[in-house]
């Protein structure tokens, strides 16, 4: 057989290979936005006659110098909240590895904090070197099974980071096999991970990341709900936006918030969309000031927007609740956005209240959580009622001017 | 599907390559391939930081492109046969492989809003895209091109290994800095040779 009759099978081969897996591309990221179900005007009346309720926790740091980057996840079915974040001797070191507590609802407190990962495991598990192990971001999709999100690093510091996961079918008891995504062609390094991915309404999994080398920038990966991924989007580019936070607002509009890290003015970022994800806005400065550090926001059952944010141009030592109304882009509202309440603010600029994390569970009850100088992990919930209350209080404060 | 199998077909004739290019002092072919032997079996038995050096290079590249494997066989073929293999077939290669990084790796860097890399996970846009070059190609009569990417393809549409993006089967920086490497000894030795023959 000639070369040439050989090289005619070869090419048929591979596009035989293309067709069996050319549906993959079929819904791309545009499919609609899957936004939580908003309660019924007698449901939301029933929240607002609450009563205010305003909790602190800290949860144990087992024995590490050094916690950082909490994430959360709810499981409806159980009414626990899970958390998980970071330990170790220092950021980067290779004993760090990935803790995880529980909490249910309506307990004094979390339960004691155990080690999920080490990068022994990992190492073992993605047969190659592992260095160190950072942000893991949970996620709990329509079918209750928990994703965890993290960074590995085989060389370098974190602009050599790569994303994997591990999906976990018995609420949080246990967790499959790790994966690891592909999303750079730079020998798979610099893509990091740091807030809620959002399910779309045909199940696929949008995935906020960026990137940290060379570039600083953010994207959007889709994930199909078996974790493969399917395309990515480019929120930004430059060096300018890190940790990107996606809210979707309805089916077709939604809005990223990002660290900025960038040239002065300190702002936080953000881009929008409203035809779901097929184009992004220029990334446009909001009041609100970024001492280049992670923010955190949700969109409530009640439609408004909460943010979490460290409230100064230069440091960490203020952590702050803002509030907006979270109606349409179209009203432009989104940059309307009002101070509400200070978690932390202390005088000492070394003070580093950092990574908040938020979410709603379905209970309305609210939490937050962010490392509390890197030493412990802080767990605030409040609930809408105590929300409306500050809100009051503001307008009040704000007539009283 | 398991992908181990795949890494170990990539990874084999890179590691190959470099041990025998390492050992290139050992003249005779015998003990040369002895101790290139031990040497892969090296990289799969030490063990540094409680990881054996073949997990440290997996952590740095999971799987070597196709360009990589195409330019360790290529070396290989070179090295170990009497046959001399065509200078023009490297040399086109080497470039059609620079075409490649540069079309990809500037715009993934975050340089504008255009992301190259984006594209090979679109099945039918980069079958269209292959599909031109490989056309092209093979209307040039260069075998070791429409080779080099019909296998690259072959690999991504039965997803061989971890990667669900055509680029990684195509290139990686690796391939990228030895392309260039090719080209830029190529084009020195062609300047040398031009400037005896006019001295």
């Amino acid at each position: 057989m000639s070369l040439r009759a050989l090289g005619c099978l070869w090419v048929i081969a591979s596009v035989f290979g293309f067709v069996d897996v050319a549906h993959w591309s079929t819904e791309g990221l545009y499919a609609s936005y899957q936004v939580t179900s908003l309660p019924s005007s007698k449901q939301r009346s029933g929240l607002h006659k609450e009563e205010p309720k305003y909790l602190e926790r800290m949860i144990g740091a087992a024995g590490q110098p050094l916690v950082h980057s909490a994430t959360l996840a709810w499981m409806s079915a159980t009414k626990e909240l899970y958390a998980y974040w970071y330990g170790g001797s220092r950021e980067g070191a290779r004993d760090v590895a990935i803790y995880t507590a529980k909490y249910r609802l309506g307990e004094d407190q979390w339960s004691e904090p155990k080690q999920l990962l080490t990068t022994q495991r990992v190492q073992v598990q993605l047969q190659r070197f592992i260095k160190k192990l950072g942000n893991p971001v949970a996620f709990t999709d329509a079918e209750q099974r928990i994703w965890l999100f993290f960074v590995t690093v085989s060389v370098g510091g974190w602009a050599g980071s790569a994303v994997n996961y591990m999906v976990s079918d018995d609420g949080g008891q246990s967790f499959g096999p790790i994966q690891r995504l592909v999303t750079t062609p730079f020998l798979n390094i610099s893509t990091l991970v740091k807030n809620h991915p959002v399910m779309v309404q045909n199940g696929n999994i949008v995935l906020p990341v960026y990137h940290e080398f060379m570039g600083k920038f953010a994207e959007l990966l889709l994930l199909s709900d078996q974790g493969q991924v399917l395309t990515k989007k480019r929120l930004t580019w430059g060096r300018d936006a890190l940790q990107p936070v996606l809210l979707p607002l309805n089916e077709q509009e939604a809005v990223v918030y990002m660290r900025f890290a960038g040239i002065e003015p300190n702002r936080i970022l953000y881009v929008a969309t409203q035809d779901a994800g097929v184009h992004f806005s220029k990334p446009t400065k909001l009041a609100l000031p970024n001492p280049n550090a992670a923010v955190a926001a949700v969109r409530l059952n009640s439609q408004e927007l909460l943010m979490v944010y460290n409230n100064s141009l230069t440091h960490r030592n203020v952590l702050s609740l803002s509030f907006a109304e979270g109606s349409a882009l179209a009203e432009g509202s989104l940059e309307r956005w009002f101070w509400l309440y200070d978690f932390e603010r202390t005088e000492n600029e070394l003070d580093r209240f950092s990574y908040p994390v938020l979410l709603q569970d379905d209970e309305g009850s609210i939490h937050v959580m962010y490392s509390y100088n890197r030493r412990n992990i802080k767990h605030v919930e409040f609930n809408e009622a105590w929300l409306r209350q500050q809100v009051v209080r503001h307008q009040l404060q704000r007539e009283e001017r | 599907m398991d992908i181990l199998w795949y890494v170990y077909v990539t990874w084999l004739p890179v590691l190959f390559a470099c041990c025998w290019a390492l050992l290139c002092s050992i003249s005779q072919l015998n003990l040369r391939l002895c101790l290139c032997m031990v040497c892969m079996g090296l990289v799969f038995t030490v063990s540094i930081a409680n990881a054996s050096v073949f997990y440290h290079l997996r952590g740095l590249l999971s799987e070597p492109s196709w360009a990589l494997v195409g330019f360790s066989l290529l070396y290989l073929a070179r090295e170990l046969s009497n046959r001399q293999l065509q200078k023009r077939t490297v040399y086109t290669f080497s470039w059609a492989v620079v075409f490649f990084g540069y079309s990809l790796y500037p715009l993934a860097l975050g340089l504008t809003y255009m992301d190259s890399y984006a594209l090979g996970y679109e099945p039918w846009v980069a079958l269209v895209l292959a599909g031109g070059l490989l056309l092209a190609w093979w209307f040039t009569r260069t075998l070791i091109v429409p080779l080099w990417l019909t296998t690259a393809l072959f690999a991504y549409a039965y997803q061989f290994g971890e990667s669900p993006n055509l680029w990684d089967y195509i290139i990686d920086p690796f391939a990228f800095i030895v392309a260039h490497m090719y080209i830029a000894r190529s084009l020195w030795a062609h300047y040398k040779k031009r400037r005896e023959v006019i001295e």
